[in-house]
């Protein structure tokens, strides 16, 4: 028995959109409370509509989605909203007020929290995002990192449990990735469940514990990313390729696969150090 | 003689408090493949087109020189029968109603002859293996076709340097190798190819140059291997997973093999 | 839908798909003066007749042709509803209801039928139009005629990008929506300002969009000279002059007819 708390919780989930495409074909997947999750899958293989009936979204054709205990079919997106945020992959999407601070206020007004609680939530979310230097400024004059910082505080506000960031590693340099990384270790200590749809996988292997691999509207691999990585042929047939020092890890038989270059290091230093 | 030449390129965007390329000097051989680094690597890029200065608004010192022509003093479309560029977002760059359609606007643009524009049209899509596409609507392609398609599209130019930036930043991995494919046999070719990205692991492999350009100067032009000596600690600068762990177990390990760019030459490099 | 038409038809040579741009053009013309100069319901049988028989040997998608007619089908018969309850001349029955008079006048029903009808052939021309010229074919034709590229080019931009538009509001209503805002829920008398969190970011994304749309362009040449030439082969045939001018003559000599006789 399982002593983790289920946040979300699909069971032979079916989706097909009015133009008649079947993007889910039967999904069943439980994901805990705290977890860190990476989905990784081509473009088409149902990623995004998976994800989409986290939020309400998207509602099932078939199959249902329990969202901490409660049927999606019977929620609304606005309600889900607080329990639930989804940042999504263009800021420019999302950004419309006059300044950092109307624009972080503004998913707390929806769900209707009161003023004092708004304040609060404003003042950390800009905190969490290190935005609280540009409170005033409009956001069109921000850059593209800070406008992407303030498209995640701005769903942050709302507090919810669930974080969900869609792809948020597009053209970023080695700080930037440094920098979301340190964020999603920081969303988890914060309590949050983190989950997160990326093509790169070397920043999954640095943040993500466990792994969802999908193709064709199926979950085809589904456990710690460790064991996901591990298997280069079923990933290779949908077209996705282990981190490198992961695949340098197998190809020269080392005794445990190595995640990330850290692992590496210390395993080569280790092995140096034997001699 | 260099094929395409900075001479003391300075450009700063109109609005913008400071320039961003502060007195470049850039030398490219024909055949080259060049990956641009750093933070003016889009603007590099644009300069080669002639979409900077002629394009883009902003002040620009200095001359672009490709293939003996000065980028100032030459108009964008005649520059485009030299230099191809495809930018980041493959949706954007195809405006007409068919893959066909898109292949063939630059040569109609060009006044290239009715009679000419079939074997063109053919060729190019052939080189980017999309010709059983050619009656397709644009939205009918997946991301790595779409970019395809538009490589295509300024291919059948016969330009002799291809300029990408950022071409696989939207795309899947898959879409990302298609491209890659496309970029590997154009090499083969002998066509100069310049790509400004952030993330190497694709692009040190194929490289035979490659530039950083930080805080509007050339920080580094070098062949793969030696620009990685030189800049491996640079905070800003994603380096390939096999690099990185190099250089971290270098000294202790007292490694003294060429730098590995590729997972094969790790397993050379580090052993079992 | 727009895609589709021309989409759909082109898959198939026909004399319409075939047909000289400009020459459909008149032809439309010719249609719509002869469809505004009567109301005549035999005239109007004759020409939908007409526009089914050129729909079919045009080898046209009649089942996509039909489905425009049926969109406008509830119209017709509010169209001719309001008619027979609004006409006063020649009442053929009066319901009593409340100690209201409702009257059913059959004068008022063919009237309705004729406006109907006129409405349905406009409806139909336009879809055919729509299915038989492909929009390429329509630039180079305007082209050719002497409309500047750019302009000529304008439809063609509009049917490529007007979808993504609209994908991208349906992005932006999702992203607004995962913060809570839902525009759907309110009443439908909806104040300006809370469009703001969608009509801001769509605006911005098309610039943007336009933006990159016309570097790209630029960067292929477009506009480089002041001619350009063509893939596709848009010549008119020596009968064009003749369809043209024979179709407007005609359409013409029915207007005089129309205007003389009291029977039409």
């Amino acid at each position: 028995m399982d002593a983790r708390t289920p946040v979300i919780q699909v069971q032979d989930l079916v989706h097909v959109y009015p133009t008649g495409t079947r993007a889910l074909r039967g999904v069943t997947v439980t994901i805990y409370q705290g977890e860190k999750v990476g989905i990784i899958g081509q473009n088409g293989s149902g990623k995004t509509t998976l994800v989409k009936h986290f939020n309400g979204l998207l509602k099932p054709t078939e199959g249902t989605v329990l969202v901490m205990g409660q049927d999606t079919r019977r929620s609304h997106v606005s309600q889900l909203a607080r329990r639930v945020g989804y940042v999504f992959q263009n800021p420019d999407h999302q950004l419309f007020s006059n300044s950092v601070r109307e624009e972080l206020a503004f998913g707390p007004k929806n769900v209707g929290m009161s003023k004092k609680e708004i304040e609060e939530r404003v003042r950390y979310a800009a905190e969490f995002m290190k935005l609280e230097h540009l409170m005033d400024v409009h956001p069109y004059r921000l850059s593209r990192g800070e406008r992407q910082r303030l498209a995640i505080a701005s769903v942050l506000a709302m507090n919810p449990e669930v974080m969900i960031l869609d792809e948020p590693t597009g053209g970023a340099n080695r700080e930037q990735l440094q920098r979301l990384e340190r964020l999603v270790d920081e969303l988890h200590s914060a309590g949050k469940t983190v989950i997160l749809i990326t093509h790169d996988m070397n920043v999954l292997a640095e943040t993500c514990e466990r792994t969802i691999a999908m193709w064709d509207g199926r979950i085809i691999l589904d456990g710690a990313t460790r064991d996901v990585l591990r298997e280069e042929e079923k990933l290779a047939q949908t077209f996705l390729t282990p981190p490198p020092v992961v695949r340098l890890s197998l190809r020269a038989g080392w005794p445990q696969l190595t995640l990330t270059v850290d692992e590496a290091e210390r395993y080569l230093l280790e092995r140096g150090r034997k001699g | 003689m260099a094929f395409i030449e900075f001479r003391d390129v300075t450009f700063r965007y109109s609005g913008a408090p400071e320039p961003v390329l502060k007195g470049i000097n850039v030398a490219i051989d024909e055949g080259e493949f060049v990956g641009v680094f750093g933070d003016a690597k889009s603007t590099f890029c644009l300069c080669i087109s002639g979409a900077i200065p002629h394009l883009i608004a902003g002040e620009m010192h200095g001359d672009v020189i490709v293939g003996g022509i000065k980028t100032r003093e030459s108009r964008v479309s005649e520059l485009a029968r030299m230099v191809g560029t495809v930018l980041q977002d493959p949706e954007n760059q195809l405006f007409n109603l068919s893959v066909e359609g898109d292949v063939v606007f630059a040569l109609e643009n060009l006044c290239v002859p009715r009679e000419e524009m079939e074997e063109r049209l053919v060729e190019a899509l052939e080189l980017v293996r999309m010709l059983p596409y050619r009656h397709h609507v644009p939205t009918e392609l997946s991301g790595g076709q779409k970019q395809r398609v538009a490589i295509a599209s300024v291919l059948v130019a016969r330009p002799k340097v291809l300029v990408l930036d950022e071409p696989v930043r939207e795309l899947d991995p898959l879409g990302g190798n298609e491209v890659f494919e496309v970029l590997t046999r154009m090499k083969e070719q002998g066509t100069t190819i310049i790509i400004a990205d952030n993330d190497p692991e694709r692009i040190a492999p194929l490289a035979t140059k490659m530039l950083l350009i930080e805080q509007g100067q050339v920080q580094c032009f070098e062949e793969p291997r030696r620009f990685y000596e030189l800049v491996h600690d640079n905070p800003r600068l994603r380096l390939p997973q096999i690099v990185d762990l190099y250089f971290r177990v270098k000294e202790p390990l007292n490694l003294h093999n060429r730098v590995p760019l590729t997972v094969e030459e790790g397993v050379e490099t580090f052993g079992r | 839908m727009a895609r589709f038409l021309y989409l759909q038809a082109q898959e198939k040579k026909s004399f319409l798909t075939q047909m000289h741009p400009i020459t459909a053009m008149v032809l439309v013309a010719a249609i719509v003066i002869v469809v505004f100069s009567t109301l005549n319901l035999y005239v109007y049988g004759a020409l939908f007749l007409l526009l089914l028989g050129a729909a079919y040997f045009g080898k046209l998608p009649m089942k996509s042709l039909l489905a425009v007619v049926l969109v406008v089908a509830p119209l017709v018969f509010f169209i001719t509803l309001i008619q027979v309850l609004a006409q006063t001349e020649d009442i053929v029955f009066t319901w009593y209801v409340l100690g209201r008079a409702i009257t059913f006048s059959r004068y008022g029903f063919i009237l309705g039928l004729q406006v109907a009808f006129r409405v349905i052939l406009l409806a139909m021309t336009m879809t055919i139009f729509f299915m038989a010229v492909h929009p390429v074919r329509m630039t180079k034709a305007l082209y050719d005629a002497g409309v500047n590229f750019k302009y000529a080019y304008a439809f063609s931009l509009a049917l490529r990008f007007l979808p993504l538009v609209l994908s991208d509001l349906a992005t932006i209503n999702n992203a607004q929506k995962s913060r809570g805002y839902d525009i759907d829920r309110q009443n439908f008398i909806i104040r300006t300002f809370r469009l703001m969190p969608l009509a801001v970011p769509l605006i911005l994304s098309g610039l943007r969009r336009a933006e990159i749309i016309a570097l790209a362009m630029d960067l292929r040449g477009f506009c480089a000279y002041d001619k350009r030439t063509f893939y596709v082969d848009v010549q008119p045939s020596r009968w064009d002059p003749i369809i043209r001018w024979g179709a407007l003559a005609l359409a013409l000599i029915f207007v005089a007819v129309a205007i003389w006789s009291p029977a039409i």
